[in-house]
């Protein structure tokens, strides 16, 4: 690694993405689940 | 054990991958050789395994589909190739960030970084072809042998480094002789292996209940309307 480059600004996009990717499927995930529900109780009333 | 239960330990597992971070980034002492920004590592090796655990995961959905003809399998393969492809992009990109304040690059088509990149095709060329398509005999055979294929690969990328000349380092984890490691990092970068790969794993759950759910509703609708 050159002594002269900053390692964070890397490091903190690393995490930055990673914690996007993981966090921002796992919300998406829980928004279409919660909108299923609604939807099954619909689908089951008629 | 129940919905809800296991529900609750995959939130647990997420809030302890949290944890797991704050430590790599903050805690563990740098590198001797490269720094600060090995601390990538810890993300990107964790990413990596998923991603390979996964492909082993859809070679199990691959062949119980191709054996049962179950629809569940399905459900399962496709949610299995999501997060897979998820995660493997993260492999890619984690590495191309580390690559560049360490090679100079952003990227190189090394034997490994192309084996890696291939993975992520297959996983989206799984994706393209269950959703173009209809539900039936013809989608589980044609995923289900992409679905051996991709797991094929998984071995490829990791003896790429051994049988071609690499930028990329040779396995400093699993190798004869033992690990070249400090075992403060070894310990720390298996358990957050483990993490991960867990949580990827409630991630597929998680995605393969939705798409059940989703199916469910449309066979009830259909009923009624043909009622």
């Amino acid at each position: 690694m050159g002594m002269n480059t900053d390692p964070w600004p890397y490091i903190a996009s690393a995490y930055g993405l990673g914690f996007l990717a993981i966090y921002g499927i796992y919300v998406l995930l829980m928004l279409q689940s919660k909108k299923l529900k609604k939807l099954k109780i619909i689908a089951e009333k008629g | 054990m129940s919905f809800s239960i296991w529900n609750g330990l995959g939130r647990l597992l997420l809030v302890a991958v949290l944890y797991l971070w704050y430590q790599s980034i903050f805690v563990l002492p740098p590198d001797i050789h490269q720094g600060e920004v090995y601390r990538i590592i810890y993300l990107h090796v964790p990413a990596a395994f998923a991603s390979f655990a996964l492909a082993f995961g859809l070679l199990g959905t691959s062949l119980y589909g191709l054996a049962t003809k179950s629809p569940g399998s399905e459900f399962a393969s496709k949610a299995v190739a999501e997060i897979g492809f998820l995660f493997t992009l993260l492999t890619l990109v984690t590495g191309s960030i580390w690559g560049k304040p360490t090679w100079g690059v952003w990227w190189t088509w090394d034997a490994r970084l192309t084996t890696t990149f291939i993975l992520a095709v297959l996983y989206a060329g799984h994706l393209l072809l269950w959703s173009s398509l209809p539900p039936g005999l013809g989608r589980i055979k044609s995923t289900g042998i992409l679905g051996i294929l991709i797991a094929v690969d998984v071995p490829i990328i990791y003896k790429s480094v051994t049988w071609w000349r690499t930028l990329h380092q040779p396995p400093s984890m699993m190798r004869e002789g033992g690990s070249t490691m400090a075992p403060e990092i070894l310990s720390h970068l298996i358990v957050s292996i483990v993490a991960l790969t867990l949580v990827s794993l409630y991630l597929v759950w998680r995605r393969a209940d939705n798409l059940k759910t989703e199916w469910m509703i449309e066979v009830k609708t259909l009923n009624q309307l043909g009622a």
